[in-house]
């Protein structure tokens, strides 16, 4: 982020952009990929466990899960109009936007910690420390196990995210991150909206099966 | 940038009261008995509103017609592992079900 200086090996800034935005379909592409191995393994035990997936599901914090699906998809908006502002170069909005996706992350995350408490006081914990009173069964601990495991790793990245988003709402503020030259600002805007999708899919697979 | 049309202000809340709008469908459909069908629907209306997102949010149609190549390969290679991962599981004989390892206790 050197000002808008081009780099050496780039013919202009232009062609430095694209080259950055292609990268980042490349790196988030590679992450679609690590949670496909975590679906796949969701696929193959929900065909196993049909039944007892469905059950374990019933026992889930849908409306707290379903609020998070709310929150997640508005600050994709608010990201993606902190861009939108920016290039109309209307800069303080574009900072207040990307504290406002920043804000949403750490609500989700909030919201997170509050079921991950719920979980913790029903027993639905993963492998070998569930202890529920309702649900008995390897399906269910399975479900549970797959639950904690993809939600965390979510988790993970939602926090990247929001350090992020800190880092960005930084660089507006220090003039770094400007609307001739905030290819920073896409690129983490990018990532945002994969943790977005990512979830958009885990909503429905660990709280809709029913 | 300066050939590229970008979306304005009322395309991105367009976008994004469609995706609610699809959040809210997906929801109602969880209470309605779908049976075998509930998965697969749920799976299509998510991917539909990943798809906006990638789209819109995330500036696809706008960018460099390579970097809609490199999404889609993503999908295809995401549609592969879990596909042939499912056709393995489903066409096993019930026998060859997962089994407990002699370490592991019957809840």
């Amino acid at each position: 982020m050197a000002g808008s200086r081009v780099a050496e090996h780039f013919a202009d800034l232009e062609t430095q952009h694209h080259s950055a935005r292609l990268g980042m379909w490349v790196f988030l592409a590679s992450e679609v990929l690590l949670f496909a191995g975590l679906f796949a393994l969701y696929g193959s035990y929900y065909s196993y466990y049909t039944t007892e997936f469905h059950e374990a599901a019933k026992a889930n914090t849908i409306y707290w899960g379903t609020a998070n699906t709310f929150v997640l998809i508005t600050s994709s908006l608010t990201v993606a109009l902190a861009i939108w502002a920016i290039r109309e170069h209307r800069v303080r909005l574009s900072k207040l936007l990307v504290l406002v996706t920043l804000a949403l992350g750490v609500v989700f995350l909030a919201i997170k910690g509050v079921e991950y408490w719920l979980h913790y006081e029903h027993g639905l914990l993963p492998g070998h420390l569930f202890d529920s009173h309702k649900l008995h069964g390897r399906g269910a601990i399975l479900f549970y196990t797959l639950y904690w495991f993809m939600t965390f790793i979510h988790a993970v990245h939602m926090t990247v995210g929001i350090g992020l988003m800190s880092w960005l709402a930084l660089g507006i503020h220090r003039k770094k991150v400007v609307p001739e030259h905030h290819i920073a600002l896409e690129l983490g805007g990018m990532y945002w909206h994969l943790v977005d999708i990512i979830w958009i899919f885990l909503w429905p697979l660990l709280y809709l099966v029913r | 940038m300066a050939h590229r049309t970008h979306m304005g202000l009322l395309g991105y809340l367009a976008v994004w009261a469609g995706l609610l709008v699809l959040t809210l469908l997906t929801f109602g459909l969880s209470y309605v008995h779908l049976g075998d069908w509930g998965m697969p629907i749920a799976l299509v209306i998510a991917s539909s509103k990943g798809l906006l997102v990638a789209l819109f949010f995330m500036h696809l149609v706008e960018q460099n017609a390579t970097n809609r190549i490199v999404a889609a390969v993503g999908v295809v290679f995401v549609a592969l592992l879990l596909g042939l991962m499912l056709v393995d599981t489903t066409i096993r004989a019930p026998s060859e079900a997962p089994k407990l390892m002699s370490t592991e206790v019957e809840y």
